[in-house]
């Protein structure tokens, strides 16, 4: 029996009592930053922007593989802090932007360092359709949870990322997401610094394909990885099934299962 | 610090009943947090104005239900046919039967759920609803009339819903 009032004030009982926001303060804070930015200040990051150079160019090749973390970096330049980071195009600039907005979001996660927000690594999506990027914040000593988001697309549209707003969920050994459209599934998350690849496990006893994840640096406990894998046919199952990640010697270290049947690799968000 | 005299107090005694307002609109937990924020930050730097009203309350609960709104579209438009297919979404711990009906109001357009929302929760009648959405009574009537059928067929229990005051 549901009955309409009874459980949506249940449901409001619930949230307020479990529900964290950063407070007035901050509350404070992040009108005065908005305001600040409304009125012509900019975002730092879109100063940045402006900055010449040449960062990111070489990461941004056209076209897509069918299962790739899209160009691992080729230079020592990741992770970048996210002020500091000039973008390469206007692709580039607006997923930064996008990054930028949503940044409040991964500035109010609870976890990391304030206002240190890093990109771990960006690369392009399949047949021009624009770019991806990760980013991050570095956990304090001894946290166990990190605040990190995906973003993808391009100028005339951006893709939903992920985002963290307050208490991201605690680490995990392999957790890993995925958003699909008609053609292809993206897949992004995080792995344990042990794993030299992740396996993916395709759907239909297609062979399987592995990726190594991005390095993403000694201040990060786990590195990431995006993978774009071809969705044709039915939308009924996903391409992929499963993710295994294996170490140096080809041993498995930990697997989930992606998707809504059992979707593990996400679900220690659960609290 | 004139200018946000009364501010901590008003946020403090405000949080938690927008919090509930608002998750059943966005349907995670962690959104309703966003957003609340977001409209309390909007607040702050009005608040010289804003703490002269009957009720400020009314403000920010406007506009974080429009910061709502706007999230949702946002993603429909910006996706398109996107699926995100993980993590889950965040939501209190609460008996099965609200945490369905949570899972019913997830499917409903952001309109329907802010009328529900509004009229069943807030308690407002039917021209302040209205007025908080930027429309019509009679508009608002039928995304009532909309939103409890379909929580009905979702939840196989259409009298239940149907009759709610």
């Amino acid at each position: 029996m549901i009955h309409l009032r009874d459980h949506l004030d249940e449901l409001a009982e619930a949230a307020a009592r479990e529900g964290r926001t950063a407070g007035p303060m901050a509350a404070i804070r992040r009108g005065r930053q908005r305001r600040r930015r409304l009125a012509g200040g900019t975002a730092a990051l879109l100063a940045a922007v402006l900055v010449a150079g040449a960062v990111g160019a070489e990461n941004l090749g056209p076209g897509g593989r069918d299962l790739a973390p899209a160009s691992p970096p080729t230079r020592p330049r990741f992770p970048a802090k996210l002020a500091t980071y000039t973008p390469n195009g206007s692709a580039e600039a607006a997923v930064l932007r996008l990054l930028t907005d949503r940044s409040e979001g991964l500035g109010a996660c609870k976890g990391g360092r304030p206002k240190d927000v890093r990109i771990i690594a960006v690369g392009p999506l399949p047949d021009r359709q624009g770019v991806w990027m990760i980013a991050a914040r570095p956990p304090l000593p001894g946290e166990q949870r990190l605040c990190w988001m995906f973003a993808f697309g391009n100028e005339r549209n951006l893709g939903a990322p992920v985002a963290y707003a307050g208490q991201p969920p605690l680490l995990a050994s392999l957790r890993a997401m995925a958003s699909g459209d008609p053609s292809k599934l993206i897949v992004e998350g995080y792995v344990t610094k042990q794993a030299a690849r992740v396996r993916f496990i395709l759907a239909g006893g297609k062979p399987p394909l592995d990726l190594e994840p991005l390095q993403s640096g000694s201040e990060f406990p786990v590195n990431f990885f995006v993978a774009v894998v071809p969705w044709p046919g039915s939308k009924e199952q996903l391409p992929v099934e499963r993710l295994i990640a294996l170490d140096a010697s080809g041993r498995a270290i930990t697997s989930c299962w992606l998707g809504d049947r059992d979707p593990s690799c996400g679900r220690e968000r659960w609290r | 610090m004139a200018s946000t005299e009364g501010f901590e107090a008003f946020y403090a005694g405000a949080v938690g009943r927008l919090l509930g307002q608002l998750l059943p609109v966005t349907g995670d937990l962690h959104e309703a947090e966003e957003v609340v924020q977001e409209a309390f930050a909007r607040a702050s730097v009005r608040w010289t104005r804003l703490r002269d009203y009957d009720v400020p309350e009314a403000w920010v609960r406007r506009v974080a239900m429009n910061l709502a709104a706007d999230r949702a579209r946002s993603l429909r438009r910006q996706t398109r046919a996107m699926l995100r297919l993980g993590p889950p979404p965040q939501v209190p711990a609460a008996s099965a039967e609200a945490v369905a009906l949570l899972a019913a109001l997830r499917t409903l357009p952001v309109r329907q759920r802010q009328a529900i929302v509004l009229h069943h929760l807030v308690d407002l009648p039917i021209e302040e609803v209205a007025r908080t959405l930027g429309t019509r009574p009679g508009a608002v009537k039928s995304l009532l009339a909309r939103g409890r059928r379909a929580l009905a067929n979702r939840l196989s229990d259409a009298e239940e819903v149907l009759n709610s005051p």
